[in-house]
C-alpha cells in the first residue's frame, strides 16, 4: 500500500466573504519530497491555493488533508499546532523581524511554540542550517543589514528549522535577481530533500518551472471566480 | 532567554525611543504621587515626634502656627517678641521648667538660637566635639552646619548683620565655636546654638567697649553723676575675648531683654492645666501645645493632599490613556509582524501575551526608574522634614 500523500485537497471550496471571491479545488496531492510549481494569473487564487493548505485559511467545504490525517477539519488550536510543527513557510517579502538576530529569526517558530522548544539541539539545528546556506558568520546580524538573497535564506531555514514534512513557498524568488533566483531555488531544492519534504512553490517565474517534477496550473485545477 | 520573553524584550529595546518615552511617562506618573505622599509622611512623621518631644510652647499671641514652627523649627516668622522677664515670671513659681528661644538672628544664613543649657537637656543634644556654649561669645554648631560650612571646634562663625545700611545697627558678632552636636536629623542639625546673652549681644542690647571714663575726651558728648554719653566714634567689640569678656555690660533693665518663645516643661500635668490656665486670660502671652497646633496644621496640609491626589490621580489617568493610545498604535503599525507570528502558527493567545510581556517590561522599567528617583528623593527627606 502506497503511503499517503504528504498533503491532500477533497473537494474543497473557499470564499472570501469580504470579496465575493470563490475557489473551488476538486483534486489536489503532493507527495513527500515532490517539488510541485503552481503558477496562474494574478488573482487566481495560487496564494489562497498556498494558505489552503497551511491550514491559514480553512475551506468552506470539502477537507484538507496532511500525511493521510484529518488538517482542515482540526480545531483552530491543533491546527496551529501541526502547522507550526509540520509545515515551514517562506513568504515573498521575508517577514523577518527586524528586532531579532539572523538566529533568533531562524527559531522564531520555535520560541513561539507553547512550550517553546528552543534548546541546545535546536541551536544545533539553527548553526547547521546557516553553515548548510552560507549564513554561518551572520547568525548576530540584523536582518536590515543583510542583502536580499541573504534574507530569502533567512527565511528558508525559518521555515525548515522545524524540520518540515511541507514546504510553501509564496513567490520565494519574487524579490531577487536571476542569479539570486536560481541559488535560492537549488537551495530550497536541497534543503527540502535533505528533510524529505513536500515543496510547493507559488510562482511567477516561468524560467524555473523545468526544475520542478510538476506544475500545476490554476487555470487546469481550481476553478476561481469573482462574484 | 527564550520564548516570549525574549521577543518581547527584543522588542521593546528595537523600538528604544518610543520605549524611552514610554517608561518615562509611566515613571513620571507613578512617582509624583508617590513622592508627595512619601514627602508628606516624612514631614507629618518629623512635625509630629518633634512636637511630641516638646510638652508646651509659651509666646506672644499672633498666629499660633507661626509661634510653634519657630519653637520646633527656628522658622522665622514676625512674631511679636516676648521679654526675659515673661520667662523669668513664668519660671517664679517652680511649676515648670522654662527654656528661652531667641531666634531673631542668623549666622551665615543658619538660624542663630539664642538659648540655655536647659535646651540641649530637653532635645538629648550633646557635643559630639568640643563643648556645649559656656560662656558669652561662644557657639556650639549643629552638624549639618559643621559639615556645610567647613567649621569645626576652634574657628569662629559670624552672625549676618542685622541692617547692612544702617549705620546705627548693631554690627556683626564673630562667635568663637566650642563644639559641634551630635547628628539627630532634626532642625537642631542645621541651627548655630549660642547662650540667648550671645544673642543680646548681636541685638545690640549687651555690648562691650572701652571704659568710656577713660577714652579720648573727645568722644565724651555729655556726663553728669549718674550717666556718661559718648558718640558713635567709640567703637562697639564686634568679638567676645578673653582680655574684652569683663567689659560686656547691659545698660536698662534685663527683664526688658528680648525672646522669640519659651519652651515650658511642666513638673505634671496637673502644673500644665495650672500653667495654661493661668495664660488663658493673658492678653499678651499664650501658652500652646505643640501636638495640637500641628494636628491642626497636618489637618490642612492633608486636605491640599487630597486635593493634589485627585489632581495627579486624573493627570495618571490621562497618562495612561495617552499610552494606552500609543500601544494600540503601535500595535497596529505591527500588523505585518504580528501576521508573520499568526501565519508560523502562533496562537492568538500568544500574541496577545507577547503584547502584554513587552507592557510588563516596560512598567517593570518604569517602576525601577521611579524606585530609584524615589529612593534618591528619600535621601532628601531628612532635608525637607527640616524645612519646617
Amino acid at each position: 500500500m502506497s503511503p499517503p500523500p504528504r498533503v491532500a485537497l477533497r473537494d474543497v471550496s473557499f470564499r472570501y466573504a469580504h470579496t465575493g471571491f470563490l475557489l473551488e479545488v476538486a483534486h489536489l496531492d503532493v507527495l513527500a519530497g515532490e517539488r510541485v510549481a503552481c503558477i496562474g494569473a494574478s488573482g487566481s487564487g495560487k496564494t489562497t491555493l498556498a494558505h489552503l493548505l497551511a491550514g491559514i485559511l480553512v475551506p468552506g467545504r470539502g477537507r484538507v488533508e496532511l500525511d493521510g490525517r484529518p488538517f482542515s477539519t482540526l480545531p483552530d488550536a491543533a491546527r496551529r499546532a501541526r502547522r507550526l510543527a509540520e509545515i515551514g513557510l517562506v513568504f515573498q517579502e521575508f517577514e523577518l523581524l527586524d528586532q531579532l538576530t539572523v538566529e533568533e529569526n531562524v527559531a522564531l517558530p520555535l520560541h513561539v511554540a507553547r512550550p517553546p522548544t528552543w534548546d541546545a539541539a535546536a541551536r544545533v539545528r539553527v548553526a547547521e542550517l546557516a553553515e548548510a546556506t552560507g549564513l554561518g558568520a551572520l547568525l548576530r546580524a540584523r536582518p536590515r543589514r543583510l542583502s536580499q538573497g541573504e534574507r530569502q535564506r533567512v527565511a528558508l531555514c525559518r521555515a525548515l528549522v522545524t524540520r518540515p514534512a511541507l514546504l510553501l513557498a509564496d513567490e520565494p524568488t519574487g524579490n531577487l535577481d536571476p542569479d539570486n533566483a536560481d541559488a535560492a531555488l537549488a537551495l530550497l531544492f536541497e534543503q527540502a530533500h535533505a528533510v524529505d519534504a513536500a515543496l510547493f512553490v507559488v510562482t511567477h517565474d516561468q524560467r524555473l518551472l523545468e526544475r520542478f517534477d510538476r506544475v500545476l496550473d490554476m487555470s487546469a485545477i481550481a476553478h476561481g471566480s469573482a462574484p | 532567554m527564550k520564548g516570549l520573553p525574549l521577543l518581547a524584550l527584543r522588542s521593546v529595546v528595537h523600538h528604544r525611543t518610543q520605549s524611552i518615552i514610554l517608561v518615562l511617562c509611566l515613571a513620571v506618573t507613578l512617582t509624583i504621587p508617590a513622592g508627595v505622599a512619601l514627602g508628606l509622611r516624612a514631614y507629618e512623621s518629623a512635625l509630629v515626634a518633634r512636637a511630641d518631644a516638646t510638652p508646651l510652647v509659651a509666646g506672644a499671641r499672633g498666629y499660633r502656627f507661626d509661634l510653634v514652627l519657630a519653637a520646633l523649627a527656628f522658622r522665622r516668622a514676625d512674631q511679636p517678641s516676648i521679654t526675659w522677664g515673661d520667662a523669668r515670671a513664668l519660671g517664679r513659681d517652680g511649676e515648670a521648667l522654662v527654656i528661652p528661644l531667641h531666634l531673631m538672628h542668623t549666622a551665615r544664613g543658619r538660624p542663630l538660637v539664642g538659648t540655655g543649657p536647659e535646651y540641649f537637656e530637653l532635645r538629648g543634644l550633646h557635643a559630639a566635639r568640643g563643648t556645649l556654649p559656656l560662656v558669652l561669645g561662644e557657639a556650639v554648631l549643629g552638624a549639618d552646619v559643621s559639615d556645610e560650612l567647613g567649621l569645626d571646634v576652634g574657628d569662629t562663625i559670624t552672625s549676618d548683620p542685622t541692617g547692612l545700611y544702617d549705620v546705627a545697627s548693631p554690627g556683626s558678632l564673630t562667635m568663637h565655636v566650642s563644639g559641634v552636636l551630635s547628628r539627630s536629623g532634626t532642625a537642631d542639625d542645621h541651627a548655630v546654638f549660642v547662650d540667648v546673652h550671645t544673642a543680646w549681644v548681636v541685638d545690640g542690647l549687651l555690648h562691650g567697649h572701652a571704659e568710656a571714663t577713660a577714652v579720648d575726651p573727645k568722644l565724651l558728648l555729655g556726663r553728669d553723676a549718674e550717666h556718661v554719653a559718648v558718640g558713635p566714634a567709640l567703637v562697639e567689640e564686634q568679638e567676645v575675648t578673653e582680655r574684652n569678656l569683663a567689659s560686656f555690660h547691659l545698660h536698662g533693665d534685663p527683664d526688658a531683654c528680648p525672646l522669640s518663645a519659651l519652651l515650658l516643661v511642666p513638673r505634671d500635668r496637673k502644673a500644665a492645666t495650672l500653667l495654661s490656665a493661668r495664660l488663658g486670660d493673658d492678653d499678651r502671652l499664650v501658652v500652646l501645645r505643640p501636638r495640637d497646633v500641628v494636628d491642626e496644621l497636618l489637618a490642612y496640609v492633608l486636605r491640599i493632599e487630597a486635593l493634589v491626589d485627585g489632581l495627579l490621580w486624573s493627570l495618571g489617568l490621562a497618562t495612561l490613556l495617552l499610552v494606552g493610545l500609543v500601544l494600540l498604535l503601535s500595535v497596529r503599525l505591527r500588523r505585518g509582524e504580528i501576521a508573520t507570528l499568526r501565519h508560523l502558527g502562533a496562537a492568538p493567545s500568544t500574541v496577545v501575551r507577547l503584547l502584554a510581556l513587552e507592557v510588563a517590561l516596560l512598567v517593570l522599567a518604569a517602576l525601577s526608574l521611579s524606585g530609584a528617583v524615589l529612593a534618591v528623593g528619600a535621601a532628601w527627606l531628612p532635608d525637607l522634614a527640616r524645612v519646617v
